[in-house]
């Protein structure tokens, strides 16, 4: 009886997972079909994902329209790879800092980096945008990667998840004669490998996907990241190009999707830390 | 003492940096005021020495242009008409392609970092003019009177100084597909050329297409609900949308009699946005064989001809109202910044590219000439369409008022399909949109 | 007096709290030069500018005192946009981080081909926002699917246009921003999952306990912490909206400013063609203060401050 009732109860989970799964996947490949179909075909309102037309003239048509293409595809990577790496020490650390060391003003400045963030972006353009032009980093790549080298957000999810760390793991390497350094480095660090690598997809994509700052800080066409060239394509007047936006939206998400399939075992994989290894 | 030492640390470098920041302000100021000088000086200085010598060497010389991103025909016509401009002066031009260009050009004169000469658009003009950001232009040097006045006038402010020089213009003008009109049994002269007359006759065109192809799968008409495209008619009859102040009077009695026999149009079901048919804009709806009219601007010309090469059209004038032809134009000039490096080489690419250049800039682009003798010798009255268009151009409102226009216009779009969906009467509707507008103003001032 | 505080201090603190202190510092310093320098003097800034009638063109600043404020809080336009605003993260973030506790603690139970599920559910994450609102705006228009569902179904006969109609607008953004971010939330759950000891769970199966219990009993208190920061980011990201407001009315806030933002408010004084910087930044600064109050009270009810 009690069996029964368990594997209907199963079932129902897996058709409830089946369905939602359904759900975000269809855009997606909607999104990636529509790269390949005539904007005819977009617009008449066929959702199916296979189209009657399809070709690989939209991907022709962007690579085609810039030879700075290449360049704007690499400019975007070694941002993304610099400004991630930097911002996985600096959040981490400060995270690791803001929950398990114990100094005086340790609330008071969790409060302050807290508050920053509360500020909408909208407001906050034209005064970066000064302040990044005092100190001469217009039309660099400083200015995409300095600025955003610390994430307020991501220091706070970090400090939430040392939270709940289990110090005695900690406790017992500072028995083994290993220093604060060495514990952060060597122990901490690993073990929230789960976390991190979370966070290096989100902050990879946020490096990534940004628009705004280099919409407004990048003057040379060479120094264009990949989401601000291929913005560029698109012209004031006549309707969307759907067919060639989904094309460039998908030559956008691919990195980032092989980006995350590479941290993706590391999400499950966690090290478990509870002595019962 | 640790936690004074690092607190200490953190407002030393916070204070320092607005101190920094402070007298580069400052800094900034003084630049200002010396440019200004110099700015205002220009002028006399420039044209003292030049005279009679438009083959200067440039050599060297390298001008950046703002603009915004094309299509590939746009691009490929504006990098041909510098490159000739190139061989002919010697001069270097470095393209700087906006992405939004309100924002980011407003970041760029607050940073005092924008291009030597940019684009303008005719709506954003009176803002932009009203910043001391635009270097005057001398009509004389520059040849004015070779523009269509109403589109010289687009950028001259009201003390009669002119800021910038059209480089092309678009008009709206009446699409109608006509294999759809002819399979109900109509034909393009039926379509009558006044407004009042459509009220009539839409309703029986959209009877007869529901009949043949189900209620509600196509549509007679295609609107917008955007003073960009209505202010044509809503300002009918000495109407006017804002006063003396630039506040909104969209309730005022002459805009509503107006905005009422629109009503009246769209009232008789044939008449949609393309959001309602569920849409992005008119020329995707034209293009799918979704409606049988549209009001479009020339851009959508190319695009039909590229993405829906199957839809056959015509194209006519805009229709009447009261009796006379009006429709609306976009125009875009090119202006030079207060503070540009290179002046000369500015105003050079400006005769340039609104003169010689000008043709090649039009006939790849697919916007019509801002000159008479450009379209004349362009010919561009061989091609129907572009002629229809063409024809537009003398009757028609630029689209542009003042400095409130896109909040007066937010406010419209807002509160219309209250209107249209009969929640509110248009009175109300307008008067509620008029006390928003209005609000905004005020804060803003 | 300097020599004094030091001597203070000493007498205070162990040697070995003093080195703490100082591990403490070392490990902020890199985040806190990079916050202070890009984001607390633009903060400040905007504090400024809030106080004064800005040209930032000209460079003329007059003070205004609470001018902008007064005005602020006595527009009608600005009410409508807090309620909306207001509204939107009410009935967004407890859905939101409801939904995404409940999707991260299935998938981290022992089910088959959960590695594929986690990796579908984080794709709307990864697919762009354009191609996210075009897929919505088709599903939700009059002639979309989810009419030609509830036509089907027999709820009326005729297509409501959902985005057009002040009643809906909002609805139909609500739901994107649930659907779109709930993936966000999960894989951080998720994460931080990863690290709760299963022997937990296998004692309160010994119990008895069932899925239920052990989802509110042992993994709901485990993710508290987390639970905060999602919180937090939650209720900044929705008081904060912008994208899809701008995308949904073309930057108008309509229908009947039924989809008017307070961001999409500060965005269009901000840059639109009034000068309007200082009474942009005043919106800005009042909706940093909700925004806090609201976080500090998220704050207080998962009590997060525990276990150091």
């Amino acid at each position: 009886m009690k069996r029964k009732s368990f594997k209907i109860s199963r079932f129902l989970l897996y058709l409830i997972l089946i369905i939602f799964a359904l759900i975000t996947l269809y855009p997606f490949l909607w999104m990636i079909s529509a790269s390949f179909k005539p904007l005819k075909e977009i617009v008449g309102g066929n959702m199916s994902l296979i189209g009657k037309d399809m070709s690989l003239d939209n991907y022709r048509y962007i690579f085609g329209r810039s030879t700075s293409f290449p360049r704007w595809f690499l400019n975007s990577f070694v941002i993304s790879v610099i400004g991630t790496v930097i911002n996985l020490f600096i959040n981490t650390m400060a995270g690791y800092a803001l929950s398990r060391l114990n100094f005086p003003g340790r609330n008071k400045i969790y409060f302050i980096l807290m508050s920053l963030i509360m500020i909408p972006g909208q407001v906050l353009m034209i005064p970066n945008y000064l302040i990044i032009q005092k100190l001469g980093m217009l039309d660099h790549f400083s200015a995409l990667i300095i600025p955003a080298a610390a994430n307020i957000g991501n220091i706070i999810m970090m400090r939430q998840f040392f939270i709940n760390f289990p110090s005695d793991v900690e406790e017992a390497a500072s028995i083994d004669g290993l220093g604060r350094y060495g514990r952060f480095f060597r122990i901490c660090m690993p073990l929230a490998k789960p976390i991190i690598s979370t966070q290096a997809v989100f902050v990879f994509m946020g490096f990534w996907n940004e628009f705004t700052k280099p919409m407004l800080y990048m003057k040379t066409e060479t120094k264009y990241t990949l989401t601000l060239g291929l913005q560029t394509f698109s012209s004031r007047d006549a309707g969307t190009a759907w067919h060639q936006v989904m094309a460039a939206a998908t030559i956008t998400v691919l990195p980032i999707v092989i980006i995350y399939l590479i941290f993706n075992r590391y999400f499950l994989v966690g090290v478990r830390m509870d002595g019962e290894k | 003492m640790k936690k004074l030492l690092s607190m200490l640390l953190v407002l030393v470098l916070v204070l320092s940096m607005v101190g920094c920041g402070k007298k580069d302000d400052a800094d900034k100021k003084e630049e200002e005021a010396v440019t200004t000088e110099e700015t205002s000086e220009t002028p006399e200085t420039s044209e003292e020495p030049k005279a009679q010598e438009p083959e200067t060497d440039y050599s060297g010389k390298k001008l950046t242009v703002g603009i915004w991103g094309g299509n590939d025909a746009e691009s490929a016509a504006l990098a041909q008409v510098i490159s000739d401009f190139e061989t002919k002066t010697g001069a270097t031009i470095e393209l700087k392609t906006y992405t939004d260009i309100n924002t980011q050009l407003q970041a760029d004169f607050i940073g005092g970092t924008a291009p030597d000469v940019f684009y303008v658009d005719g709506s954003m003009f009176p803002f932009y003019a009203t910043l001391d950001v635009l270097l005057e232009l001398d009509p004389v040097e520059m040849g004015t009177d070779a523009y269509y006045s109403n589109l010289m006038d687009a950028f001259t402010t009201k003390d009669g100084k002119i800021y910038a020089i059209p480089k092309d213009v678009s008009t709206l003008a009446t699409y109608i597909n006509t294999d759809l009109l002819e399979s109900v049994g109509y034909k393009v002269s039926d379509i009558p050329d006044s407004l009042e007359e459509l009220v009539t006759f839409l309703p029986e065109l959209q009877k007869k297409l529901d009949d043949k192809y189900g209620a509600g799968e196509i549509t007679a008409m295609t609107y917008n609900q955007d003073l960009a495209r209505n202010l044509h008619i809503f300002e009918r009859n000495g109407a006017s949308i804002i006063d003396d102040e630039e506040m909104s009077t969209l309730s005022s009695e002459g805009v509503l009699k107006n905005l009422d026999f629109m009503m009246e149009l769209v009232n008789t079901g044939a008449l949609k946005t393309p959001a309602e048919i569920g849409l992005g804009w008119n020329g995707e709806v034209f293009g799918t064989g979704k409606c049988v009219i549209m009001e479009e601007g020339n851009w959508v010309y190319g695009n039909l001809k590229q993405n829906y090469p199957d839809i056959k059209f015509e194209v006519r004038d805009m229709p009447s109202y009261l009796g006379e032809k009006s429709s609306m134009s976009f125009t875009v000039g090119y202006a030079i910044y207060s503070k540009a490096k290179e002046v000369e080489l500015a105003k050079e690419w400006i005769k340039y590219a609104t003169g010689d250049g000008m043709s090649t800039w039009v006939a790849g682009a697919g916007c019509l000439p801002s000159r008479e003798d450009v379209a004349k010798a362009m010919n561009i009255e061989a091609d129907p369409v572009m002629k229809t268009h063409l024809s537009q151009i003398e009757y028609s409102v630029p689209w542009q008022k003042g400095t409130t226009i896109s909040i007066v216009n937010s406010a419209y779009q807002n509160y219309i399909p209250s209107a249209v969906s009969g929640e509110m009467t248009t009175a109300d509707a307008m008067a509620k949109a008029d006390k928003q507008a209005n609000d905004e103003i005020k804060n803003s001032r | 007096m300097h020599s004094n505080e030091i001597a203070v201090s000493r007498q205070k603190y162990t040697k070995r709290e003093r080195r703490e202190h100082r591990q403490g510092y070392l490990f902020l310093t890199p985040a806190i030069i990079v916050t202070s320098i890009f984001i607390g003097l633009s903060v400040l800034f905007v504090i400024y500018l809030s106080f004064h009638k800005v040209n930032l063109f000209n460079r003329t600043y007059t003070l205004v005192g609470l001018d902008n404020y007064i005005r602020a809080l006595t527009d009608e336009t600005t009410r409508v946009a807090f309620k909306n605003t207001l509204t939107f993260s009410v009935i967004v973030v407890p859905i939101q981080t409801f939904l995404a506790l409940v999707m991260a603690s299935v998938l981290n139970s022992k089910i088959k081909g959960k590695m594929i599920f986690r990796t579908v559910y984080f794709l709307p994450t990864l697919t762009s926002s354009s191609a996210l609102t075009l897929i919505f705006m088709f599903m939700f228009s009059v002639t979309g699917p989810i009419n030609g569902m509830l036509i089907h179904m027999g709820f009326y006969n005729k297509g409501i246009n959902f985005l057009q109609n002040p009643n809906f607008s909002l609805k139909v953004i609500m739901a994107m921003n649930i659907w779109s971010t709930i993936p966000f939330y999960m894989t951080l759950y998720l994460a931080t999952l990863q690290d709760l000891p299963d022997s937990m769970y296998e004692a309160a199966e010994i119990d008895g306990a069932n899925a239920a219990k052990k989802f509110f009993y042992i993994t709901i208190p485990y993710l508290k912490p987390m639970t905060a920061y999602v919180l937090l980011t939650s209720i900044i990201g929705t008081l904060q909206m912008f994208d899809q407001a701008y995308i949904f009315s073309n930057g108008s806030g309509g229908p009947a400013n039924s989809t008017l933002t307070v961001s999409l408010m500060i965005y269009r004084y901000a840059f639109g063609t009034q000068n309007a910087m200082g009474f942009a930044a005043t919106l800005a600064i009042i909706l940093a203060v909700v925004i806090l109050l609201l976080s500090l009270l998220s704050q207080k009810i998962t009590k997060s401050e525990r276990l150091y």
